[in-house]
């Protein structure tokens, strides 16, 4: 007898098919799983054989051989143990024929017979529902994240018995509601707002500005000058994630086996903190089986990296080409795996080992402060479009209250910006004033004869790189799109040579 | 020849700090005869120390060895000039311990040019640096050499300068010449040993740069000046050695004053106290030098004239006093000497001016600047960058800014 039923695995955050064959047939009695499996794929058969044992149904005694086609895909991951065990029951005739037809099955069994949660259901439903299926069955912890799906039923199952009794027929299963809509509507609080922090008037500025264009941004300051609040302020005024946005987010997290019941969706920017100690594979994701990392939880948001001088200088230059090509890459000897990583990136450090130069308590001397800055590597370096210092804090500035403006009042004038960029890229594949090459710099930061006379005595006097000269150009077209004016000015161009990175 | 190869060997025995090097040699009868000279016969016969004897006897390699390294040092455009030899500069020869030999990349520095040197703190502040620059850069313009140590700091500052002013500079090096110490200074040590400047050493080639190399190699920055100017220095500093050696070498001793408060000029106030001549600006020096400036001042008020070079010895009394000005020498003039005004005002005009006047040499913050100005953040940036342009203003450190004083 032999019978299928639709599966899926995620490699990176794609998902892939896997149709789950069994067949019963005399012979020996034997129960094999084939279809170049992983270690923990292989161990389903043992999971499967006491679960069904637990819930009360011995397996035949006949030779039970079990396929996961394609058999040329290696397969990962547990969600495989409840199409296998539905897949032998339907073979076993006691799940009526047809019941799973249509069906798409993922989950992981306990010996008890209960189903758990697995990994990656997220983008597995998203493909099940363009592959056309109509209905998942999935582990009730699962559902919540798999109920942000639309157009496709979603019944969370807790046991093997409950699923069995389901399919049959005998206990109705409501399907999940879709909350996608809801749960984006919803008000997003952040959890910092600019108007808690006392001055840093520079700080706020370079912030807004980068936000506006998304472009990287480095702050310098001594410890305690806020850098951290003010990155964890920087999501606060970027726009609400569109729902393409938010799905694309959370199957990365769904990946990672991040998305909670109470939180099945990230509707909120991201705001991802690595710590100075991070390795390049938990930055920028890898491993054996690839795991997205933290330039990939923060798609679509912000990387905040801390101590940007403490971090190894072989982190740094894997975060490179993430930066420039928005994607991660990560090839292994049967396939490449792509997890996306559109950031922007926020860094921040202190300007020497103590942290107080150029205030007259700093005690270390120039060859120690130009090491500690020379950390970090000039391509790095120029992946920062803005660089900006954060003072102490004055406790006149402390005690003054109210005025500061809100998140609310900046992220206005930052969507605005955004729509002029949204309306002049409306025919390229990028967004965003940072992103822009060179081609699209000559096309859109065209100076008039003032402004480029003023630009190239800056070039001049700084000994700009050609790199650098394009950066202040970007950072100008932001500030210009702040202001509202269609041209790049003087004052935009004055601005945005101040705020280049000058060390 | 093989007497040259000889000398070059004696010339680095220097290393050893052996004082009477010259007179060691001449009692060998050369250079040659004590090469060949065993341990023992040098203790007898010349009378040296045991332990000096060990010294150049374990600094003896085979001669076949001497005259590759002889070789190779001229391969390395590197030219030795043994103390006998007529291009040996006169400055040096009326020194104590003067150097056996010096190693020479580059050239020397003219005899006929008055030479100034210009010595201070590695760590200085921006006040030095603007001082260390316009002292080099206007002595320079004056036709003045400009001899220093090429260290990090005052020093490398005011022979950049020098160079940039189209002007000749020379750096003595507590290292060999073929050393670039500090590394940082590579793109100075370049110009340092072409057209016509040139880096000094009485230190073999390949000699690496040791603290104890540095305090022997100020007496010869102090012997190739004739005025050597003290820009920066604490109160305990190396700098303080180069000025001892220039008293003992009769030189005239000029210091850059500074605030009471900055501890970087404690050095340079203590120096003032003991009777050395301020440096308040490029008309001093030119006095001190006593010669006329080329480039007629525009604001030098009349009667600076009568400060002269001055080329008494140091006190009787072996105080440690710099052979400035003597008293008499003060008191004797008609007219009250009066610095001239070295620092002119720019004009800049509304905001630009505004933001200009609350600049001053210690960095203030952008925010800082704003608040001093009373004007929004946003607009201080654009003028900032603007005073930048124009030369009036300096980014020292992202977000700090200093003012670039415009000086006579």
């Amino acid at each position: 007898m032999f019978c299928s039923v639709q599966s899926g695995s995620v490699r990176g955050i794609e998902s892939y098919p896997v149709n789950v064959e069994t067949d019963i047939s005399n012979g020996m009695p034997c129960f094999d799983v084939v279809g170049y499996v992983g270690s923990e794929v292989r161990e389903a058969k043992e999971r499967v054989r006491t679960a069904l044992k637990n819930a009360g149904y011995s397996l035949p005694v006949a030779r039970i051989t079990v396929n996961l086609s394609p058999a040329d895909v290696r397969k990962s991951g547990t969600g495989f143990d409840l199409p296998i065990a539905l897949s032998l029951l339907l073979g076993m005739q006691v799940i009526g024929d047809g019941a799973l037809d249509d069906a798409f099955i993922a989950g992981e069994l306990s010996l008890s017979g209960n189903v758990c949660a697995a990994k990656g259901m997220l983008p597995m439903i998203l493909a099940a529902k363009e592959r056309g299926i109509k209905k998942c069955i999935i582990p009730a912890a699962n559902s919540a994240e798999g109920s942000v799906v639309e157009g496709i039923e979603v019944y969370g199952v807790s046991s093997l018995a409950e699923a069995v009794d389901f399919l049959n027929g005998n206990e109705p299963l409501s399907p999940m509601k879709s909350r996608l809509r809801h749960d984006l509507l919803a008000d997003h609080e952040y959890d910092c707002d600019f108007s808690e922090i006392r001055g840093q008037a520079l700080a706020k500025r370079g912030a807004e500005i980068a936000a506006s264009g998304l472009h990287n941004i480095l702050m310098m300051g001594p410890p305690g000058s806020g850098k951290t609040l003010i990155a964890k302020c920087i999501p606060s005024i970027l726009p609400p994630l569109s729902e393409e946005e938010c799905l694309e987010v959370s199957a990365v997290y769904s990946v990672r086996g991040a998305l909670s019941s109470e939180e099945p969706l990230i509707t909120r920017r991201p705001f991802v903190s690595a710590h100075s100690s991070s390795t390049d594979i938990s930055l920028v994701g890898g491993g054996s089986i690839p795991r997205p990392g933290a330039v990939s939880l923060a798609h679509k948001g912000v990387l905040f990296l801390d101590e940007l001088p403490e971090f190894s200088r072989r982190v740094l230059e894997a975060l490179r080409q993430p930066l420039e090509d928005r994607v991660v890459h990560i090839t292994r000897s049967r396939d490449i795996c792509t997890f996306p990583a559109d950031i922007m990136l926020v860094g921040a450090m202190n300007p020497c080992p103590c942290g107080n130069y150029p205030d007259s308590r700093c005690t270390c001397d120039k060859s120690s402060r130009t090491r500690y800055v020379s950390k970090i590597s000039g391509p790095f370096l120029d992946r920062m479009d803005i660089c900006i210092t954060a003072e102490k804090v004055s406790p006149f500035d402390m005690i003054k209250t109210g005025c500061a403006e809100s998140s609310k009042q900046i992220k206005e004038r930052v969507l605005a910006a955004h729509a002029v960029q949204k309306e002049r890229f409306r025919n390229l594949p990028i967004s965003f004033n940072s992103q822009m090459g060179n081609r699209e710099i000559e096309k859109f930061c065209a100076l008039g004869e003032n402004e480029l006379e003023i630009m190239k005595s800056l070039a001049v006097k700084h000994s700009m790189s050609a790199r650098t000269y394009c950066r202040v150009l970007k950072v100008a077209r932001t500030i210009a799109d702040l202001a509202g004016s269609e041209n790049i000015d003087e004052n935009a161009i004055l601005e945005a040579a101040r705020l280049k990175v000058s060390f | 020849m093989d007497d040259r190869i000889y000398d070059y060997w004696a010339a680095t025995l220097q290393d050893g700090y052996i004082g009477k090097l010259i007179d060691i040699v001449e009692a060998a009868g050369g250079a040659r005869e004590l090469y060949l000279m065993s341990a023992e016969k040098m203790q007898s016969f010349l009378g040296i120390s045991a332990r000096l004897a060990k010294y150049i006897d374990e600094h003896r390699p085979e001669a076949g060895r001497i005259e590759d390294d002889y070789n190779d040092m001229a391969y390395k455009g590197i030219s030795y000039v043994n103390h006998t030899d007529g291009d040996y500069p006169e400055k040096l020869q009326d020194i104590a311990s003067r150097p056996y030999g010096l190693f020479i990349k580059g050239s020397l520095p003219d005899p006929e040019v008055p030479s100034v040197a210009i010595v201070g703190a590695r760590e200085c502040s921006e006040y030095g640096r603007t001082m260390a620059e316009y002292f080099g850069n206007r002595l320079a313009a004056e036709g003045v050499q400009i001899i220093s140590g090429m260290a990090w700091g005052i020093d490398g500052i005011s022979q950049e300068a020098a160079l940039s002013a189209g002007g000749r500079s020379y750096a003595v090096m507590g290292c060999g010449p073929d050393i670039v110490y500090p590394a940082r200074n590579r793109v100075l040590y370049d110009r340092l040993t072409e057209n016509g400047n040139g880096i000094i050493s009485e230190y073999a080639p390949a000699t690496p740069a040791m603290a104890r190399r540095f305090p022997p190699r100020n007496r010869i920055i102090s012997a190739l000046s004739d005025v050597l100017i003290v820009v920066e220095a604490r109160a305990k500093s190396g700098t303080l050695i180069t000025v001892d050696m220039a008293i003992e070498q009769n030189r005239t001793v000029m210091v850059v004053p500074g605030r009471l408060t900055d501890s970087l000029s404690a050095g340079c106030l203590n120096l003032l106290y003991q009777g050395a001549l301020p440096a308040t600006g490029i008309d001093a020096v030119m006095d001190a030098l006593g010669i006329p400036r080329r480039i007629p001042s525009e604001n030098s008020p009349e009667g600076t004239g009568t400060l002269g070079k001055n080329d008494e010895s140091p006190d009787a009394s072996g105080k440690k006093v710099a052979p400035g000005k003597s008293d008499a020498a003060r008191k004797s003039g008609a007219k009250k000497p009066e610095a001239p005004v070295i620092i002119k005002n720019r004009e800049l005009p509304g905001d630009l001016g505004k933001v200009e006047s609350v600049l001053t040499l210690d960095p203030l913050s952008a925010e800082n600047i704003a608040a001093m100005a009373g004007m929004p953040l946003e607009k201080v940036m654009i003028l900032l960058t603007r005073l930048e342009l124009e030369g009036a203003a300096k980014e020292l450190w992202p977000g700090f800014f200093v003012k670039k004083p415009d000086l006579a």
